[in-house]
């Protein structure tokens, strides 16, 4: 089974210390196979190393996690690591591609568990993410922009994550499976992530730029 | 008055004060020069436009230099002079029928500039200096015009009415500015709070063995999280009251309280937080003592169905070990604290929960 094997990691923070703090942390089932202090320093090390999952802070020099998710998002899953859930760029890192994001103070097994998920292809979807989620696809419906809009079912799996259920609860409650749960996270990421493009992209286009 | 340094509110509003006087005294030397077969006594005429004009220049040559001294009694009572000179001799200059009036805009520039600098009501005294003036004025010139009554009042009016302004929107510029700059003082504590205090606290968290110093440090990091929000939150009331719950809530139980709200929330009436929040409690209450679990999750979010289009759902879920809701009887703590203030504001509560999945308390207020 290849989900035995180890998670090769990349752990990037500006903060030395963190990154001892969280490598320590992690403990045997995570081989932490590089780090670095800044965004470019990420990306090249995340480039060498083709890492499984990428833990980014979301505030550092050099482009920070905004940047390494915009470039690596693709190649590997990015989790955000962040003191806030206050943050504005949080959306932003998540719609550019990173799969999720943790608070810095989760504790370490809590920690483990989640980054364990990401690792396999599961989400990292905290309440307060799917929060902001659900009040960006809002904004987007309101203000009738064009764009894809979330359809009911997973508006509300997204509901139900804000308000603290896990996937499995989800899968009883709604009667479907809690990979279909999954599925539909997956989607609602792809849907933003698209919306979130295309935005910048009609931007672009109607400032000339090209 | 002290000669302190000019606010950059200050400076601009002189600099678009410069602007008026070069107009207003180009404006009444057009006039002057399209009725010089009116005036009685032409040399005073060219002598008030001349004082006029000196004043104009040094102001604006003090403006890049030395614009504190605009901002002094001197200059600002020498302008008004002035201003008050050229409406007295307003009547002198033309004497008998004449199409213009010599000065009437060039004075305002004055009152503006008083009423920036000392406030809306020396301007107004300076209006009706300016006003009494121009009465004198007209009044010298009664064989020219037989409504100057009419044409000074008329003045009257405007220059109170650009000293009000004047000195209005001086006021409300100089709040706004130290609004601003309030507001960009407390996002970069903000950020520094974010970059450093927050990172250490997360570190204290992560490498302390001490259990006190953990929870020490997750309460520090916990408050400093909800004074950042609560900053730049257009909403403290319902956000700062479902956070005190969840606090009293983590310091009662050997639990986390996770509280999320979203950030499009129309802020409810007092009474509806009130209720909201007492009724939040009392859940988490219920979570800590019998759900045997150790997070819960405090959701709130704009209720899209509700007819009033302000109306909130929240729901409170934990993690424990849930009940059957067929057979469990309701609590009391659930009948009397959640229901009684969920129905005081004409709200609905429903619970649900199953055995080893949690129970959820969801609330609607309308």
């Amino acid at each position: 089974m290849g989900s035995l094997k180890a998670v090769r990691v990349v752990i990037a923070d500006d903060h030395p210390i963190w990154r001892s703090g969280v490598r320590s942390d992690l403990g045997e089932n995570f081989d932490v196979v590089g780090e670095a202090g800044d965004g470019d320093e990420a990306i090249n090390v995340i480039r060498e190393t083709e890492p499984d999952l990428v833990l980014c802070d979301l505030n550092m020099p050099n482009g920070g996690g905004l940047k390494v998710a915009t470039e690596c998002g693709e190649m590997t899953r990015v989790v955000m690591l962040t003191v806030s859930q206050a943050e504005r760029d949080l959306l932003d890192a998540v719609s550019a591609g990173a799969c999720g994001y943790l608070l810095k103070s989760t504790p370490p097994d809590e920690l483990r568990t989640e980054l364990w998920k990401a690792a396999h292809g599961e989400p990292v979807f905290s309440p307060s993410l799917a929060a902001l989620v659900l009040t960006e696809f809002r904004r987007i419906s309101k203000a009738e922009a064009p764009g894809e809009a979330l359809s009911a079912r997973e508006r509300e799996v997204l509901q139900h994550v804000a308000r603290g259920h896990t996937y499995k609860e989800i899968g009883e409650e709604l009667f479907i499976a809690e990979k279909t749960v999954e599925n539909h996270v997956r989607n609602i990421l792809a849907k933003l992530h698209l919306n979130r493009k295309n935005e910048l992209m009609r931007y672009a286009i109607e400032h000339g730029i090209d | 008055m002290s000669t302190r340094p000019l606010a950059q509110t200050d400076r601009s509003l002189f600099q678009a004060i410069a602007v008026v006087r070069w107009l207003t005294w180009g404006w009444a030397a057009i006039g002057l020069a399209i009725s010089t077969e009116h005036l009685a006594h032409g040399g005073s005429g060219y002598g008030l436009m001349a004082l006029a004009l000196a004043f104009t220049v040094l102001a604006t040559v003090l403006l890049p230099t030395n614009p504190e001294r605009l901002a002094t009694v001197p200059l600002i009572v020498t302008e008004l002079a002035i201003g008050a000179l050229m409406l007295l001799g307003d009547g002198w200059v033309y004497l008998d029928s004449r199409p213009q009036s010599l000065p009437w805009a060039w004075p305002s520039a004055g009152l503006i500039a008083c009423g920036i600098v000392f406030g809306r009501r020396w301007a107004v005294v300076a209006a009706i200096g300016l006003s009494i003036a121009s009465f004198v004025g007209e009044g010298l010139n009664e064989g020219g015009t037989s409504n100057w009554g009419v044409s000074a009042s008329s003045k009257a009016g405007l220059y109170i009415l650009t000293a009000l302004v004047a000195g209005y929107v001086a006021r409300r510029l100089r709040e706004a500015e130290l609004e601003i700059s309030a507001a960009r003082a407390r996002e970069e504590v903000a950020v520094q709070l974010h970059d450093g205090v927050l990172q250490t606290l997360a570190v204290v968290q992560r490498r302390s063995d001490d259990p006190e110093l953990v929870a020490l440090a997750h309460d520090q990091d916990r408050d400093l999280r909800d004074f950042l929000a609560g900053s730049t939150s257009a909403q403290p009331g319902l956000t700062a009251s479902l956070r005190a719950a969840a606090a009293l809530y983590e310091r009662r139980h050997d639990g986390r309280a996770e509280v999320v709200i979203a950030d499009d929330i129309a802020e409810p009436a007092a009474d509806v937080i009130a209720a909201v929040a007492g009724a939040v409690g009392e859940a988490l209450a219920n979570a800590g003592k019998h759900s045997g679990g150790d997070k819960v999750v405090v959701y709130a979010e704009p209720d899209e169905d509700a007819a009033s289009g302000t109306g909130l759902f929240v729901s409170i879920k934990d993690n424990g070990v849930g009940f059957d809701v067929e057979t469990v009887e309701e609590s009391i703590g659930m009948r009397d604290s959640i229901k009684a203030r969920i129905d005081a504001i004409g709200g609905r509560v429903e619970v649900a929960s199953r055995p080893g999945r949690g129970t959820e308390v969801r609330l609607w207020a309308p």
